[in-house]
């Protein structure tokens, strides 16, 4: 009998398996309040596997998976840009880029906020460049909400695979023929590959569940599987716990396909080259 | 020079902010097998990443053929480097690592295919085409690396230290492959090393490099037999420096062997020493240690020995002694005898010198006013 484990089983178990149970006990309720029970059945189920809801998990997943890859996209030249700095200066570029991890979502969405609302600076801006579209309440504003929001959480993961990339490689690349584009496709987003892999799952997965977004800045006209559930279980209006209970398992389902089909896309690493399940532990 | 396949012309460079190469000129002709020798720090890897394209001149040129390359991104060189590190690309097999520089040409796949495996044929490494790079042991790693510069069949191939992680054995095995490869493939070989018995073992000629400035430069007999300045002839091989006093460019008398001695006089001596100046030149002959000659003095002979047995070293063919020289200058020379013709001498024995070359270069000493 081992005891070094039980920590973490007892740990795992209350705050684990025991909100899971209760989850699915939750979601086979027929009716909408929990105290008062009736048959069980699968009907929560259907009706969220059903339009609207389906529609509402389906946008979830998509502007999720969009917004995810913008922020990878966004974070690849900055990180690649910060590891060929000079040490020193690279320590400070780090440090700047940790900040706001440092500051508490809420507040940094509601800084963002002052900035997309209707008289917010970057309205204006976008006004005068004769773009009249209102950012706040909007889809777009979501999602460059969401982009803003979770653009940090990707460059540390990032920075760990591309500060170890060897300089000699893309020397070796270019003194072979290569030019900056097949640079980077043959010899840097392979070696990137576990990093980018690591920093998707980082930011996908909190943001399919992602409420706060949509509920500050869309003000309540967005709907996104977050705020279906939040609504589900703290809403004034109608609360709805086994409902809410399956579109928790839904969202989990989904997080679920979608870790274990990134985690099947690897390549099979090689030695000098870090896995993503590594560079996840580090974080 | 017509003929050079790369003209180095007046190349500088500085590294943050320290002069790194000091207007360095020097050709390499094709087809040659050239090293650039010279101790760590002295600017031979920041040249050979100027050569590659890796870095930028701070000031001079780079000719190919006679037309200047000295801003040409590195893929637009016709030719390739051997890192040290080897910079073999973990994420692909041997195959792939081999034929990147083909499919970087655009290159038919049937073609490609033939001219890597002819590459890994080259280096004994066809039968590992389907391995992965960190499954290799780092001589087949060396391999592999060679065969990724020369599959593409440049003009040139610079090799950056290449044998440096390998031990002894391996190194001396792959000195001799790589000589026979360079003549085979008739390409031309620019080799970067610290090691002067590897510069040695391969070269067709040699430059010499110290702190950033060209030393000399010539084939490697040259380089032994008439160093042109001291640093050289420490830097290659062992050196006995032995004081000495030249009247004219042709003779020098050495007082710790009472001898006279015709000598290759180097730099400054002529040009310092003035007409009207009776005074001798002073400075040094270098001896090496097989033109030293020792007999041994019998304690009852009258001529009054010029050396004394300080420590032996038994090397084999060869047995070096360390002699004290009994002059004024106490100082210590080294001396290499064939054992097949000479009995051991014991420590502290006395013993006679005597010089057996021709001519012996000499150094004036630097006129400090």
């Amino acid at each position: 009998m081992k005891w070094t484990g039980l920590p973490a089983k007892i740990w795992m178990s209350l705050f684990v398996l025991f909100p899971f149970v209760w989850l699915l006990f939750l979601s086979v309720q027929k009716n909408s309040y929990i105290n008062q029970s009736g048959p069980y059945g699968f009907s929560q189920f259907k009706r969220a596997l059903n339009p609207p809801f389906s529609g509402i998990i389906v946008n979830s997943l998509v502007y999720s998976f969009a917004a995810s890859v913008c922020v990878i996209g966004i974070a690849i030249p900055i990180v690649r840009y910060i590891s060929q700095l000079p040490p020193r200066k690279r320590t400070l570029w780090i440090l700047l880029c940790a900040i706001p991890l440092g500051l508490n979502f809420v507040v940094r969405i509601y800084a963002w906020f002052v900035l997309i609302r209707p008289e917010g600076l970057l309205t204006l801006i976008l006004e005068y460049l004769g773009i009249n579209s209102p950012l706040a309440s909007t889809r777009a504003g979501v999602f460059m909400s969401m982009v803003y929001g979770y653009l940090p959480f990707a460059f540390l993961p990032l920075y760990t695979v591309f500060e170890r990339l060897d300089p000699s490689q893309t020397e070796a690349a270019s003194d072979l023929g290569a030019g900056t584009l097949q640079r980077w496709r043959y010899i840097i987003l392979p070696a990137v590959v576990p990093g980018v892999v690591a920093s998707f799952i980082f930011i996908f997965v909190p943001m399919l569940g992602e409420y706060l977004i949509p509920k500050m800045i869309g003000g309540g006209l967005v709907s996104s599987l977050g705020t279906q559930i939040e609504s589900q279980f703290l809403g004034s209006t109608k609360p709805n716990w086994p409902f809410g209970a399956a579109l928790s398992l839904c969202l989990l389902v989904c997080a679920s396909a979608v870790l274990f089909i990134a985690v099947k896309l690897l390549p099979k690493g090689h030695s000098g080259q870090k896995s993503t399940w590594s560079i996840l532990q580090i974080q | 020079m017509n003929g050079s396949l790369l003209s180095v012309r007046n190349i500088s460079a500085d590294l943050a902010n320290r002069a790194v190469l000091q207007n360095l000129s020097f050709d390499v002709a094709d087809g040659e097998f050239f090293s650039l020798l010279g101790p760590s720090g002295c600017g031979k890897t920041t040249l050979l990443k100027i050569v590659a394209g890796f870095l930028q001149p701070a000031s001079g040129e780079l000719l190919w053929n006679g037309r200047s390359i000295t801003g040409l991104p590195p893929q637009q060189r016709d030719l390739n480097l051997v890192f040290q590190n080897y910079a073999l690309f973990p994420h692909m097999n041997v195959f792939d690592n081999v034929a990147f520089g083909l499919r970087m040409k655009k290159l038919p796949p049937a073609e490609i295919s033939e001219r890597a495996h002819e590459a890994l044929e080259l280096v004994r490494m066809k039968p590992f085409a389907q391995r992965r790079i960190n499954e290799l042991s780092g001589g087949q790693q060396q391999r592999v690396a060679l065969a990724r510069a020369v599959a593409p069949r440049p003009k040139l191939v610079l090799l950056d230290e290449p044998l440096g992680a390998l031990d002894l054995q391996l190194r001396k095995q792959m000195q001799i492959e790589l000589k026979s490869l360079q003549r085979q493939l008739g390409m031309t070989f620019i080799y970067v090393t610290h090691d002067q018995e590897e510069a040695f073992a391969m070269s067709d000629r040699i430059a010499i490099l110290n702190q950033g400035r060209l030393e000399q430069e010539g084939s490697p007999e040259i380089l032994y037999k008439e160093p042109a300045s001291r640093f050289v002839a420490r830097f290659i091989g062992n050196a006995n420096f032995l004081n000495a006093a030249a009247a004219d460019g042709l003779k020098a008398n050495c007082p710790a062997l009472q001898t006279d001695v015709e000598i290759i006089p180097f730099a400054k001596a002529a040009a310092t020493a003035q007409p009207n100046q009776t005074a001798l030149t002073q400075g040094v002959l270098l001896v090496r240690p097989e033109q030293l000659e020792l007999s041994p003095c019998p304690p009852e002979s009258t001529v009054r020995a010029n050396g004394e047995v300080l420590m032996r070293q038994y090397l084999g063919a060869q047995i070096r002694y360390f002699v004290r020289l009994q002059d004024d200058s106490d100082s210590q020379v080294a001396v290499d005898v064939h054992s097949s013709e000479h009995s051991l001498l014991e420590n502290g024995s006395k013993v006679n010198l005597f010089i057996r070359a021709q001519r012996i270069p000499f150094y004036a000493d630097v006129q400090t006013p």
